[in-house]
């Protein structure tokens, strides 16, 4: 199974360009999708979700075509919004039940397991006569995340889903997300790096509606041996070696600036080589794409 | 800071187009009204009197509520709805700065909509004489104090209450609905106010009540005439300022109460911060297998979960119940309280409660119904759980539909309403006759399709519009505009075919039930259910699923939806709209011929213009009348077959007759044998929207040559075959004569000559039209003294009713038939036809007298009360006035459709809405069953068993002389000291019109002014107390004797009635007849002082300081005190009340006294055994006076 996306444009109302030309081709597994907050990631997943009209371009789920076969989209389609909200004055078992309804589970007795078994997966068993108006964040989000899986989707879109998470409790999802991508196609969204790398087989890079690169994180990573350098300056010396050198981020290790740039070859002047990681890759797609749209 | 914030506010909603939309609104409605004069109560009035603005401005402002609650509302909600308050912990805020600065930008927002009012009053008063609409001498001068007052004094207030009230409630609540139930409850309370009101002669309880003045603006109104109404302002003092600082203050208290209650960091904390304790788990069991479908029946689960989840969302909103509650006890008490007349409530009968619940209270149905559409339509957005539901597999037919389905089912629980409130309220007071069956019929064929119409109506608003609250005003004014222009609200444009939900007029009755207008009413209905159809077929294909998008997104979908099935569907739809849409119109605009308003005054005119010249025709009288009229109830039809003869009464020989069919479908007459031919004299232009009918429609006028001229004295027989039947529908009542059950109808002959009273009667309409202004009230003609003899036939389970003694009665080909004769009828010939039970009795006076009660055998809770009258009526009067000039009287029942009462000749009926269900259950009560049956009764005599003129002042007379009957059949019944509150009732009304008069009040002798009639029972009534009884029946049966032969040439007046009373009244008391007839009089009698001091045991002296006042007021209206006066005026003590031993009180009198007293104070003393309780003068009010509340002083 694959989900195809192709030439995917659309401009809101009020002139933002959500989306410019965006393909993908998304196999089965955890597929990342990285951009920062307002690349258009959310943008993408609800018209994938059938939740908003594209203007131009397909999206095609092996033969299904999604932009139109909306309803035979949303029987294999599990999502999981950004930011969603719920009925205050009903429980979470009733509303699952709901949903697991719409979901096609048809058998009362079949429901009431599936709800059980899925409360139970996300921690929130003991919550389920609760009302959702009383829910924190993290049981939303977690109440979320058992909704979205349902009816053992084929496509499976969680939308940054380990916003409002511990720890703890993100860890548990990644292990319920890597189950999942075993049998179906898992597209992720996320600003955290870190989600990808651990998680994704593949992934894309997105930002400003456009993708700036897809596919592999490990081979990403590889493509980046050698050319990037780091080095501790101070602060005052920043913006110098931003005028002259390609500096995808800092950070501050024990009150020191540290710079990592990106260089064919070694610049010297104290920069030493650095082993690459997805950050790298990430930070230079983005800042190339800032420095273009400066120029 | 504060200003910071309020100038934010400010910018933030200029921005906004819902500010525009709301100024533009208000501006436009006011341009109209201001330009078409829309708002006056009479010609005299100036269009922009200050008195009419502050009308205008507090009943916009009324309306403006709506504005106020969703500008109001939305200043804090915002931040709550967007989460937008975690900001401004960012920014260094005060409570203070924060709370008032929302509240004063968005209350200078509410203002500026405000002025809306003034610039547009301003506009209209130049736009209507620039349009031709009025001349300008119907506005007055455009003095800006005539706009400025009212808005500061009326507006201003008002919207600070309101905006107070609905920015205190949700700073309070943090909840917008809290605007909904407080605009819903504002409402009822409103509603139930005016309600219980009408209840209340109190003019405090009545000013204070209302939070917009608009009821004190009333009141003030009514007591000043048009020239003080056009040229100055209202005064702000009494009840009006009171009322002013009353709500005002009222709204303050909320918004610092809400200021107080507003608590900065609990509106800022946001609930999501607070995190779950993280719960370590077992590591659950596998996961269970499922069968997933997507077949029929997970479509009609998904429909079913889906339409029961958002039920639940609505049922279980605390809002939400707490405003059905309030619809439910408004209902309830609507219910309990019932209508009724004279005090005295109705028995809670089926069918008014029904005809209770379709009135005003529909507007509550709609409120309800247009703002729960839109939480259900939005909730999902606005929660954001559409992020997840949509996305759910469900077809976009199910969710739609379940969304449709749930608003409908709320539809019909509140079509419920009235039997779950209204069979609860009839148990509640012991009233067992349900008629279940007329509820559940009436809710499922009339309320329920009302209702689905409003319901899809809101619907299909909320999905195209899109837009929660600009749906909701949107809604709102085009539910407002539907009614204004139909029959319920002014009726200029009633059009049913064009005004969505709208159907013909109609009435529930027990007689009748929906009767004859049921095909009407349901052709109707199944055309807008259709057009409803229509509707959910474009909400389908508009209705958004997923975030929110432009139009371009909605429509790119609509093509998308609009496939294969969906259009031929639509197309069927469409058909069988426009199919019943075709056969309504066929009934309504060509069986039937539809007129607006303005075509109907254009018929009058033309009518006039044309016909006027006949009237000068000379007339001839109709002697004798034989007829034999078959009723068809069940078909609405009547035939009549009669021979009548005519007879030149003039000095003229009549060669021509113009006719009027008034309502007769088709009609020939014969002279002699031969067939008459006659010519049409008018006919008018085509109905505008009667596209097929005949150009010309001939206009239901004859003009007859008879074939040998009537010279003066002669007689001619004249035979007449006519018909009446309907065909088909028409657009509203139709045949409210010919019921199926309770027919009331004419004799089935064409009326005889011009009639004035068919000309148009508005003198704006007269002047655009160059006809001369009318003078005085157009004198009903009087019918001609005839020998009637008529049969009626009617169905074989009705009974046939018609002035005059039953003589025969007989069944043939399965009909009922009833023959009437009557000698001499001077009364108008009804026939009447009905299922009825009749209680019969005979009284013997010096002839042998039949009455008999004709009532729906349901309706006979009074009918003891009705037969009682006559019969002590027939014995008393009989014996005052002389002998019954008749062999039979009667009372029959009549549907709700006709009038109240009728009188006629041996004949009275009452509609079924009147006395015959009134429910007595307090002693206290007056029997107005008898009082007003006796008062009927009396016209046998005065107005039927004499000959009396038309001349000024002998219309009041007879009423006066029969009201006067019932004082003192009142008087018998209940004790003269006891009926001063009947006495002060007669009074009441004549001293409310005269307040305000446009004209100087005339004496009674020659006034024909409908107001003065209860002023001549009780100078009748004074006579008689002052010449005793005796004396005054003498001088009424001598005066009746000399007229009962009905001469025509011998008729009696006022002057002559009051020759009589001259006659039998002393010299000393002259005065008395001259001030109450032929001047025109008040009292102004009044207690200043009294003083109580014990003299021994139980016996007390007291000491009165009274004044007596009497004025003349002259023919220029001017008062004068007749300061020479020494009238006889009674003075008495009076102890507490006795009760009798039903619970009825009685005036207990410890002493009274005639006094001949002068103008001027008066000290006078005397001693009582007793406990005194009040000191009054003219303790019976027989004397009229000006101010009756002060002739008593209370004792301390």
């Amino acid at each position: 199974m694959q989900l195809t996306i192709n030439s995917l444009s659309k401009t809101y109302a009020n002139g933002v360009r959500a989306l410019s030309d965006v393909s993908l081709t998304i196999p089965h597994g955890l597929f990342g999708l990285l951009g920062p907050n307002g690349a258009g990631k959310s943008s993408l997943m609800r018209t994938i979700a059938t939740l908003q009209e594209a203007d131009s371009g397909s999206i095609f789920l092996d033969g299904l075509d999604v932009l139109r076969q909306k309803t035979e989209l949303r029987q294999m389609l599990g999502y999981l919004p950004q930011e969603f909200g719920v009925y205050p004055k009903i429980t979470a078992e009733r509303l699952l039940d709901h949903i697991a309804q719409l979901k096609g589970v048809g058998n009362p007795g079949e429901r009431k397991a599936l709800v059980g078994y899925l409360l139970e997966s996300v921690n929130l068993a003991q919550d389920r006569k609760k009302h959702l108006g009383t829910f924190s964040g993290g049981m939303k989000q977690r109440f979320g995340i058992a909704q979205a899986l349902i009816g053992n989707p084929k496509l499976l879109i969680v939308d940054e889903p380990t916003a409002g998470l511990d720890p703890a409790e993100r860890n548990r999802f990644y292990n319920l997300l890597s189950q999942l991508g075993e049998q179906t196609i898992v597209l992720l969204s996320t600003h955290i790096v870190e989600d990808v790398s651990t998680l994704c087989a593949n992934f894309a890079i997105i930002s400003q509606g456009k993708v700036l690169y897809a596919g592999e994180p490990d081979k990403a990573v590889r493509q980046m041996e050698g050319t990037i350098f780091t080095k501790a300056i101070s602060r005052q010396e920043l913006p110098a070696y931003l005028d002259k050198m390609s500096v995808i981020s800092t950070q501050l290790k024990s009150g020191r600036m540290h710079i990592r740039v990106r260089a064919d070859q070694a610049p010297g002047d104290g920069f030493v080589s650095a082993a690459p990681n997805l950050e790298d890759v990430y930070f230079s797609h983005i800042v190339n794409e800032n420095a273009m749209i400066a120029t | 800071m504060f200003w910071k914030i309020v100038s934010f506010e400010i910018r933030n909603r200029v921005r906004r187009p819902a500010f525009y939309l709301y100024f533009g609104a208000v501006l436009l409605f006011t341009i109209g009204t201001f330009a078409t004069g829309g708002l006056r109560l009479n010609e005299k009035e100036h269009i922009n009197a200050p008195y009419i603005l502050a009308l205008w401005f507090a009943g916009v402002t009324l309306l403006m509520t709506l504005i106020s609650s969703s500008v109001m509302g939305d200043a804090i909600y915002r931040d709550i709805e967007y989460d937008t308050r975690d900001y401004y912990l960012a920014y260094p805020i005060t409570k203070a700065g924060y709370f008032w600065g929302r509240y004063c930008g968005s209350f200078m927002i509410m203002l500026s909509i405000g002025l809306a009012l003034v610039i547009g009053a301003y506009a209209g008063t130049l736009l209507g004489p620039a349009l031709g609409l009025h001349g300008p001498t119907e506005y007055g001068a455009n003095r800006l104090s005539y706009y400025l007052q009212p808005f500061f004094c009326i507006a201003l207030p008002n919207l600070f209450f309101t905006s107070s009230l609905f920015f205190g409630l949700v700073a309070i609540t943090q909840n917008i609905k809290v605007i909904y139930s407080g605009g819903i409850l504002l409402f009822l309370g409103y509603f139930l106010s005016q309600f219980f009101l009408s209840y209340t002669n109190n003019e405090w309880v009545i000013g204070l009540a209302d939070p917009f003045g608009l009821n004190v603006i009333r009141l003030l109104s009514g007591k000043v005439n048009s020239a003080t109404q056009n040229n100055s302002l209202i005064s702000i003092n009494g009840i009006l300022l009171t009322n002013r600082i009353l709500w005002t203050g009222i709204g303050s208290l909320v918004l610092v109460y809400s200021y107080v209650t507003f608590s900065f960091e609990r509106f800022f904390r946001s609930k999501d911060k607070t995190k779950a304790p993280f719960v370590p788990k077992s590591r659950p069991a596998a996961r269970p297998e499922v069968k997933i479908r997507y077949d029929a029946g997970y479509n009609r689960q998904a429909l079913l979960t889906l339409t029961k989840t958002e039920l639940g969302n609505i049922l279980k909103d605390q809002y939400f119940r707490l405003i059905l509650c309030c619809g439910v006890i408004t209902l309830g008490v609507l219910f309990s309280m019932g209508m009724g007349s004279n005090g005295v409530p109705d028995l809670p009968r089926t069918v008014m409660l029904l005809n209770d619940y379709n009135g005003g209270f529909l507007f509550y149905i709609f409120l309800v119904l247009l703002f729960y559409t839109g939480e259900i339509l939005h909730r999902d957005r606005s929660t954001r759980f559409a992020l997840i539901n949509d996305a759910l597999p469900m077809p976009n037919w199910v969710l739609n539909g379940s969304r449709l389905l749930a608003v409908m089912v709320l539809a019909l629980i509140l079509s419920l309403l009235p039997v779950l409130v209204g069979v609860p309220v009839q148990l509640f007071s012991h009233y067992h006759l349900l008629h279940i069956p007329v509820y559940l019929l009436y809710i499922f064929t009339l309320m329920l399709p009302k209702l689905l119409e409003m319901a899809v109506f809101c619907y299909f608003l909320h999905v195209t519009v899109n837009h929660k609250f600009a749906a909701h005003s949107l809604g709102i004014l085009i539910w407002l505009t539907i009614f204004f222009l139909s029959d319920a609200g002014s009726g200029i444009f009633s059009y049913n075919l064009l005004l969505y939900s709208s159907v013909p007029t109609y009435a529930v009755s027990d007689m009748d039930g929906l009767g004859h207008m049921a095909a009407a009413v349901q052709w109707f209905n199944l055309y807008w259910l259709l057009f409803a159809g229509l509707m959910v077929l474009i909400s389908a294909l508009f209705f958004y699923r997923g975030v929110t998008a432009g139009l371009k997104e909605r429509w790119q979908l609509a093509r998308q939806r609009l496939d294969r099935r969906t259009r031929m569907f639509g197309l069927w739809l469409l058909v069988a709209f426009a199919g019943t849409g075709a056969y309504i119109y066929y009934n309504v605009s060509y069986l039937n011929d539809y007129t607006t308003s303005g075509e109907d005054s254009a018929r009058a005119i033309l009518y006039e213009k044309q016909l006027k010249p006949y009237a000068t025709l000379p007339l001839p009288s109709i002697t004798r009348v034989v007829l034999h009229t078959d009723l068809y109830p069940d078909r609405q039809a009547q035939k009549t077959h009669g021979w009548v003869t005519l007879q030149n009464k003039t000095r003229y020989p009549i060669e021509k007759l113009l006719l009027d069919a008034d309502g007769l479908t088709d009609y020939s007459l014969r002279q002699n044998g031969r067939l008459m031919t006659y010519a049409s004299p008018l006919s008018y232009p085509r109905g505008r929207f009667n596209w097929f009918r005949p150009q010309k429609d001939t206009a239901d006028f004859r003009l007859y040559r008879l074939q040998t001229v009537l010279q003066p004295g002669d007689s001619m027989v004249m035979e007449i075959n006519s018909v009446t039947r309907q065909q088909g529908f028409s657009n509203t009542f139709y045949a409210r004569n010919l019921l199926r059950n309770g027919t009331f109808t004419g004799s089935g002959l064409p009326a005889l000559g011009y009639d004035e009273a068919d000309e148009e009667r508005s003198p704006r309409i007269r002047l655009q039209n160059h006809l001369p202004l009318k003078k005085g009230r157009v004198i009903e003609k009087k019918p001609d003294l005839l020998d009637l003899d008529i049969t009626v036939s009617t169905t074989p389970d009705q009974t046939a009713i018609a002035p005059g003694e039953l003589v025969r009665q007989w069944q043939q080909n399965d009909r009922n038939y009833f023959r009437y004769l009557h000698h001499r009828l001077s009364s108008a010939i009804r026939v009447l036809s009905a299922r009825y039970a009749i209680l019969q009795d005979t009284v013997m006076l010096d002839h042998r007298v039949t009455v008999r009660i004709y009532y729906n055998p349901e309706h006979k809770a009074n009918i003891t009360r009705f037969m009682a009258a006559y019969k002590d009526g027939l014995r008393s009067f009989s014996k005052a006035y002389g002998s019954y000039p008749f062999a039979n009287v009667s009372l029959a029942e009549t549907s709700v459709v006709g009038p109240k009462e009728i009188e006629l000749c041996t004949l009275d009926t009452y509609s079924e809405q009147f006395a015959w269900n009134a429910n007595f259950n307090d002693p206290k009560q007056n029997d107005y069953c008898y009082l007003n049956t006796v008062r009927h009764l009396g016209a046998q005599w005065w107005r039927y068993g004499m000959a009396t003129d038309q001349k000024a002042g002998s219309a009041n007379m007879i009423e006066g002389l029969c009201n006067y009957g019932m004082l003192v059949m009142a008087a018998q019944k209940y004790g003269t000291k006891n009926i001063r509150s009947i006495i002060q009732e007669q009074l009441t009304y004549y001293l409310l019109v005269r307040r305000h008069l446009e004209s100087p009040e005339q004496p009674l002798l020659i006034s024909e002014e409908p107001y003065m009639r209860g002023k001549a029972a009780v100078v009748l009534y004074g006579l008689r107390a002052l010449i005793g009884a005796d004396n005054l029946n003498a001088a009424l049966r001598e005066f009746r004797s000399a007229y009962s032969a009905k001469s025509d040439s011998v008729l009696a007046g006022s002057d002559d009635l009051f020759r009589y009373l001259r006659k039998h009244v002393p010299d000393s008391l002259q005065y008395y007849l001259t001030d109450s007839w032929q001047k025109v009089t008040l009292y102004d009698n009044r207690i200043n002082q009294a003083q109580v001091t014990p003299v021994g045991k139980n016996c007390y002296q007291i000491t009165v300081d009274l004044t007596v006042g009497k004025t003349w007021t002259d023919s220029q209206g001017h008062d004068h005190p007749v300061t020479d006066m020494t009238d006889y005026i009674d003075v008495g003590v009076f102890g507490a009340d006795r009760a009798y031993a039903n619970g009825r009180k009685t005036p207990n009198p410890l002493y009274l006294k005639r006094y001949k007293l002068g103008y001027g104070r008066h000290t006078l003393r005397f001693t009582v055994r007793g406990k005194p309780r009040t000191v009054e003068v003219d303790p019976d009010n027989i004397l009229i006076d000006r101010q009756p509340n002060d002739n008593i002083k209370v004792l301390k």
